[in-house]
């Protein structure tokens, strides 16, 4: 085994450590953490079987093995990428609507509370809640 | 027919007044509902004092999200038509029973205020014109039939419309893409003349570098939804 297999592996290693702690801790979701592991498992893969590696650079017709390594991680990051794409577009979405629903429950809630205590009503008039929300 | 103004804000505390005013002399008929999309200023306050129903927004949608707020709570009244009216100024609201005229009469589902028809007022700056002309080429390529004003914001659906546009509306740069879903779902669209006037106070939602990418957006959206099956 050389340096440089030795140290793509622990390389690996400690990025899959990360990914792993990351999820027990559930600072990321499984779902999102699929993609991750995934990637992670072919980079490790390459880093033990360094035959497959050459091999799969001589059909590829590239000369100088450890580049093959460069487009598996760009499909990666790619796809990573657009899976990102897709969840941050749904969270917008998501946002909107729950936006909307509070601008429509907050109308409602200050003519309820306006009907309730007709001496405080007026047009500068505010819901307690607000206060709370400024601080 | 119960009618509903929808009025989409965002920083215009100098001209929100005058809107809701105008509007509440010229049809007096309809309610009017100002969404405040999370202006900065006093636009809330200011629009509440005119007399205007006020929905704020938490956080800012821009003008389809605004839009869109006004048609869900058109919907859950039970509105039969709803009408949009930039409140910047633009518009001006002694055209909204000619606006709805068409509706009331059977005729169309959508009725888009156009300032190309008669070519009087505000006609918008070269560079502006230039990019609705564009639009104008895509939709008769598209749809098959020309929209002289796709872009304008000044314009009233019937029940039918405001119901299968309230969980569609786009979001941003929304109003020529609603042209195009209305029309791709077999609703009757028509224009009418109108002359609009220059904003009377804060500023365009399109400024800068957002013009190029607004064509391009509204250009991928346009294609985008000429793809999609009908649903």
């Amino acid at each position: 085994m050389n340096r440089i297999q030795l140290l793509s592996i622990l390389v690996t290693l400690a990025l899959m450590v990360v990914t792993f702690e990351l999820v027990r801790r559930r600072r990321i979701g499984e779902q999102y953490a699929v993609l991750w592991f995934a990637a992670e498992l072919v980079l490790m893969f390459f880093a033990i079987f360094d035959n497959v590696l050459i091999a799969v650079a001589h059909i590829a017709g590239i000369f100088y093995p450890p580049a093959v390594l460069i487009p598996v991680l760009m499909f990666f990051v790619i796809a990573l990428s657009l899976h990102f794409s897709v969840v941050v577009s749904r969270l917008t979405r998501e946002n909107k609507k729950l936006a909307q629903e509070i601008g429509f429950l907050k109308s409602k809630v200050e003519t309820m509370y306006s009907s309730m205590n007709p001496t405080l009503s007026g047009t500068h008039e505010q819901p307690p809640n607000e206060e709370l929300e400024k601080q | 027919m119960k009618t509903l103004i929808i009025i989409p804000a965002f920083n215009e505390e100098e001209s929100i007044a005058g809107v809701i005013r105008a509007v509440h002399s010229a049809c007096g008929f309809a309610d009017v509902l100002v969404v405040d999309d999370a202006s900065r200023d006093a636009t809330r306050q200011v629009a509440l004092a005119a007399g205007g129903n006020v929905v704020s927004l938490p956080i800012n949608l821009g003008i389809g999200g605004a839009v869109q707020t006004g048609l869900k709570y058109a919907c859950v009244h039970g509105y039969d038509m709803a009408i949009q009216i930039d409140g910047d100024g633009q518009h001006n609201p002694a055209y909204v029973p000619a606006l709805l005229a068409p509706i009331l009469a059977g005729k169309a589902d959508m009725v888009i205020g156009s300032r190309f028809i008669e070519r009087q007022g505000y006609q918008s700056t070269f560079a502006r014109r230039g990019g609705i002309a564009v639009l104008r080429l895509l939709f008769l390529v598209l749809i098959g039939r020309r929209i002289s004003d796709c872009t304008s914001g000044f314009r009233a659906y019937n029940r039918r419309a405001i119901e299968f546009l309230r969980e569609r509306y786009p979001a941003d740069f929304p109003e020529p893409e609603s042209i195009l879903l209305l029309s791709r779902h077999q609703f009757r669209i028509c224009e009418i003349p109108v002359t609009m006037h220059e904003r009377a106070g804060g500023i365009s939602s399109i400024v800068g570098w957002s013009a190029p990418y607004y064509i391009a957006k509204v250009v991928l959206a346009v294609i985008m939804e000429s793809m999609r099956k009908r649903a």
